[in-house]
């Protein structure tokens, strides 16, 4: 018999080892995503407040969209940055207790800050990549347009497809979250979650580590290139005032006004965690703990915002673009307070989380964010455009959030009420300043 | 009726014909299928016993007790076991020219008692999952009593019983296998490959080892359900108990790992492309420590206050077992150093396999020399010591004799990719979890508990990520071997010759 008829690695397509790495992926991105949520929680059983998570997710941010700044050429192999991300996860896990094994003065939150700088390259750049939810819902990464993103595993490589897949990939960590939390507290489930992470980020690491990523230009076709530069792109301040002076003054009101909505979403998503768990707990004759209740609630999120990255297509066909805008990001406005005013209520909270998460929807729309914003061909009518704001814009946006978690943190440690407040007051304001200039 | 391929009689199994089987393959394959399955249980334990370490209040501390001491004697005596006869079965009755089994009915009956036996040592399990007022056994996989007296649970009786099973099956398989080679060998002794002398000498130990425990099971049965003091009491003692129990127990741990030995010298040799250096020695080596082996049961009782003397002439003849031991590593390294290396699955996981079998054998001689053992006795060390053994050496031996046979057991291919996927997985969170158990035995933490200082979190952390990479991998395996025995693509009648092998993009070293 020749050797002919031997397997070879040759076979190209979707083979088994691609398929471990897209699933083992897109279980690490959920869980990573459910780490980030909860870790305000992790620090509030550790002793520390708001202020604390706050610095942490903003240091993660901050390195990621350093790592996002890089050209495309610059990035590391997939297996590394995967690697990088389990590592990153253990160190979480094991935060609260390395310095003892080790003799470091760290303490917990120094540990913490060196797992989010380890997990960077996979927000900025890890399969999924950036998709608008855990850390990257608080900050910069928020809502791009997933141009980043290692997804090349054949399956991934189309934003959407990696969206959907990020979604599907938190929705399932919730349920292991909730699960997790309904057995034991934040200080020992946290770690649960980390270690599962760190096992999906090592298999997918294994999985990934013999292919290559692709051909650039195999990427050109997709919506991504519409967006090809770097993330941050503020080198120069006196570029920038430039370029933003010579924009015309409804795309200037525009990005005013989308990035006041972003600056709202990145204030209080973090702290979510915190208000559920406050909230619920105070609710008589509930067996679901709150920290599961709110794992169930990132589920309904993400369910949501699989919904908005579904729906897309359509609304893009059929909806009036301006009317789509400023009303979703109203409703998007009023999310905030409406959460601390939903108190224990687990069913209103169950929608509020559900709209949160479908604001994916508007992502095309949005002149800070969308790529495909412009009107199809053919329609000329201008009411179905919204204006866009050019790249350097966008990176000063991006770099400018980086602080938005510790702001949210430390009003957080002020008062919630004032946090989330203050959030929907400077959404509303941002939808009127859009509805302004699309008006 | 069989089909043999000149120089290498193990690479060539007498293939079905007509769509009969010989029963020796038959048995070899079920007994094979028998132990997967086990493991798979063996290994979940595994997984929950380590989740309970991070996270104590998902699974309660006395459900840890049972966990390691299911976990232990499911993988030591219905995985380990029944896969290196299952091996045994279908490799050996082909390599030494024999048409069929001498005494098959015995090697018939020995695959019947394999279920009754995990129903007794199961039997907690089974009980509980049933909804029966029964507890998995939570004695440790040594029974030590008085602990073992004292609990009433009556799954420590099933799980006695069903060792009485184990020895029976195993004693009825070394026989058969022992009367065939002796009976319908039609090639000489010397010309005997190494995985078939390794299955000998194993046999021969087994057949004067197992008995001891059977007796000692019968004992503590007593002990328990007709209050006789064997190991307890006036007249008894509990470490009656101890020295029958290791009296076995250390000739079965080479029981277990003598046979990966001849796995891995047999493809080590295959794909290095030459025979293996220092064959004759090697054969030697294997027979020395089948004798040895029987010498050094007391290195596991250097805490019970035994003689001094007693203590150093245990620790020598303990060194003395290291020295052929150490004598195969040097065969494997010198047959690869300037063998002609064919990066095949089989061969990379035998690869790593002698990798782990080097930080075991090191971590065991430091555990052997009386002043450390008696520190790190009790440790996490001793059980990353004999876990690098047991799941790095004699683990990965088993899937390199896994992947070696697949082809010629089903006439398929495995899938390369996955098998190198697997493999690495596999190694990677060997090496994770018991460099982090070897840690914390550095550290002094004690084995068996299921609490610890907040400070050792990090390295049970890090323990669980490594158990649950290799689980992962182990699904991927069985994933491979499912789907690649129903489409496959075919495997030819010598599948390992020189120009075979699924091919992968370096499968050649100069
Ligand atoms: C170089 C050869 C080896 C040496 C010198 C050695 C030495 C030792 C010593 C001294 C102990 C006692 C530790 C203690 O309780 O304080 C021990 C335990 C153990 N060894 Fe080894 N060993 C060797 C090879 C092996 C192999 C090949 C295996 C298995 C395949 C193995 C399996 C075990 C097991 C299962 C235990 C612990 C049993 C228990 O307490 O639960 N060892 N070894
Ligand atoms: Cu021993």
């Amino acid at each position: 018999m020749d050797t002919a008829t031997h397997p070879s690695p040759s076979d190209a397509g979707l083979g088994p080892t691609t398929l471990v790495f897209a699933v083992a992926s897109v279980a690490c991105h959920g869980l990573v995503r459910l780490a980030e949520r909860t870790l305000p929680a992790f620090l509030a059983a550790l002793g520390w407040g708001p202020i604390a998570a706050g610095v942490v997710a903003t240091v993660g941010l901050a390195v990621a969209v350093g790592i996002g700044g890089l050209g495309p050429g610059d990035s590391l192999p997939r297996a590394a940055v995967a690697a990088l991300a389990a590592l990153g996860l253990v160190v979480w896990a094991g935060a609260p207790a390395i310095d003892g094994l080790l003799g470091t003065p760290l303490s917990a939150l120094g540990w913490l800050l060196v797992g989010a700088t380890l997990l960077a390259a996979w927000n900025a750049d890890g399969v999924v990549g950036p998709d608008g939810s855990g850390f990257a819902a608080t900050g910069p990464l928020a809502d791009t347009d997933g141009s980043r993103g290692a997804g090349d595993a054949g399956l991934l490589r189309d934003p959407r497809t990696r969206h959907l897949a990020g979604a599907v990939g938190t929705a399932g960590a919730a349920g292991l979250a909730a699960a997790t939390f309904a057995g034991t507290g934040a200080d020992a489930g946290f770690p649960v979650l980390a270690v599962t992470g760190a096992v999906c980020g090592l298999t997918a690491a294994a999985g990934g580590a013999d292919r290559r990523r692709p051909d650039d230009p195999d990427r050109g076709d997709s919506p991504s290139r519409a967006d090809p530069t770097p993330v941050t792109g503020v080198s120069d301040v006196a570029e920038l005032r430039r370029e933003w002076e010579s924009l015309p003054a409804g795309v200037r009101t525009a990005a005013v006004g989308d990035g006041l909505v972003r600056a709202a979403t990145s204030l209080v998503a973090l702290s979510l965690v915190l208000v559920v768990d406050a909230g619920v707990s105070i609710a008589p004759g509930r067996s679901l703990p709150p920290l599961s209740a709110f794992a169930l609630l990132v589920g309904v999120e993400s369910l949501g915002a699989l919904a908005g990255v579904a729906a897309t297509p359509a609304i893009v066909e059929r909806a009036d673009p301006r009317r789509m805008l400023t009303g979703g990001l109203a409703v998007l406005a009023v999310v905030p307070l409406s959460v601390v005013a939903a108190g224990p209520d687990v069913a209103v909270l169950g929608v509020l989380f559900a709209l949160f998460g479908a604001r994916t929807a508007l992502r095309p729309f949005r002149p800070t964010l969308g790529g495909r914003a412009t009107a199809p061909p053919g329609a000329d009518d201008d009411r179905r455009t919204v204006p866009r704001t050019p790249p350097t814009v966008r990176g000063a946006i991006r770099a400018a959030l980086v602080l938005a978690p510790l702001a949210g943190g430390a009003l957080y440690a002020l008062s919630p009420v004032v946090a989330f407040g203050l959030a929907t007051s400077l959404g509303l304001l941002g939808v009127r300043e859009l509805s302004r200039s699309v008006g | 009726m069989i089909e043999m391929e000149g120089t290498d009689p193990v690479g060539t199994i007498a293939r079905r014909e007509g769509g009969t089987e010989p029963d020796y393959r038959r048995i070899g394959r079920r007994h094979l299928q028998f132990a997967l399955a086990m493991g798979a249980w063996g290994g979940l334990d595994a997984l929950l016993l380590r989740t309970a370490l991070i996270a104590p209040e998902l699974l309660p501390a006395r459900t840890y007790d049972a966990l390691f001491t299911t976990h232990g004697v499911t993988m030591l005596f219905l995985f380990a076991l029944p896969a290196i006869w299952g091996f045994a079965y279908a490799v050996v009755p082909a390599a030494v020219g024999a048409d069929r089994l001498a005494f098959a009915r015995a090697g018939r009956l020995a695959l019947r008692l394999l279920p009754a036996a995990a129903l007794g040592i199961r039997a907690g399990a089974i009980g509980r999952l049933l909804g029966l007022e029964v507890a998995p056994v939570a004695t440790g996989w040594t029974f030590y009593p008085p602990l073992s007296t004292r609990m009433s649970n009556p799954a420590v009786d099933l799980a006695l019983v069903g060792l009485l099973a184990v020895v029976a099956s195993t004693v009825l398989t070394a026989g058969c296998l022992l009367a065939t080679v002796r009976r319908r060998r039609t090639v000489r002794w010397l010309d005997l490959d190494l995985f078939t002398w390794s299955v000998l000498t194993a046999a021969a130990m087994a057949v004067l080892s197992f008995p001891v425990l059977a007796a000692a099971a019968v004992f503590l049965l007593s002990d328990r359900l007709l209050a006789t003091g064997f190991f307890a009491g006036s007249t008894g003692s509990p470490l009656l108990w101890q020295h029958l129990f290791w009296f076995f127990a250390h000739p079965l741990v080479y029981v277990l790992v003598l046979p990966p030995m001849g796995i891995v010298s047999h493809v080590v040799a295959r794909f290095s492309g030459r025979q293996l250096v220092g064959r004759r020695t090697a054969i030697y080596a294997t027979l020395a420590i089948g004798v040895l082996s029987f010498t050094v049961w007391g290195h596991h009782m250097f805490a019970t206050g035994m003689d001094p003397r007693a203590r150093i002439a245990f620790m020598y003849v303990t060194l003395a077992v290291a020295l052929p031991s150490s004598i195969k590593a040097f065969g494997w390294l010198a047959t690869l150093w300037r063998g002609t290396v064919r990066l095949t699955a089989p061969m990379e996981t035998s690869i790593a396999a002698i990798g782990f079998f080097t930080v075991g054998g090191v971590t065991g001689v430091a555990l052997a020399a009386v002043p450390l053992g008696a520190i790190y006795n009790g440790t996490h060390y001793v059980v990353a010591h004999f876990h690098f053994m047991l799941a790095g050496f004699v683990g990965l031996a088993v899937l390199a004799g896994a992947y070696y046979w697949f082809p010629l057991l089903t006439g398929r291919w495995y899938d390369p990719r996955l098998a190198a996927l697997h493999l690495r997985l596999t190694a990677v969170g060997i090496a994770v979890a018991f460099a982090a158990l070897l840690a914390l035995g550095l550290a002094g933490l004690p084995r068996r508990a299921a609490t610890y200082p907040a400070a050792y979190a990090p390295l049970h952390q890090l323990a669980t990520v490594g158990a649950a990479l290799v689980a992962v991998g182990q699904l991927l395996f069985v994933w491979n071997l499912l789907r690649s025995a129903r489409s496959g693509p075919p495997a030819p009648v010598d599948p390992w010759a020189a120009d075979g092998g699924p091919r992968r993009t370096t499968t050649e070293s100069p």
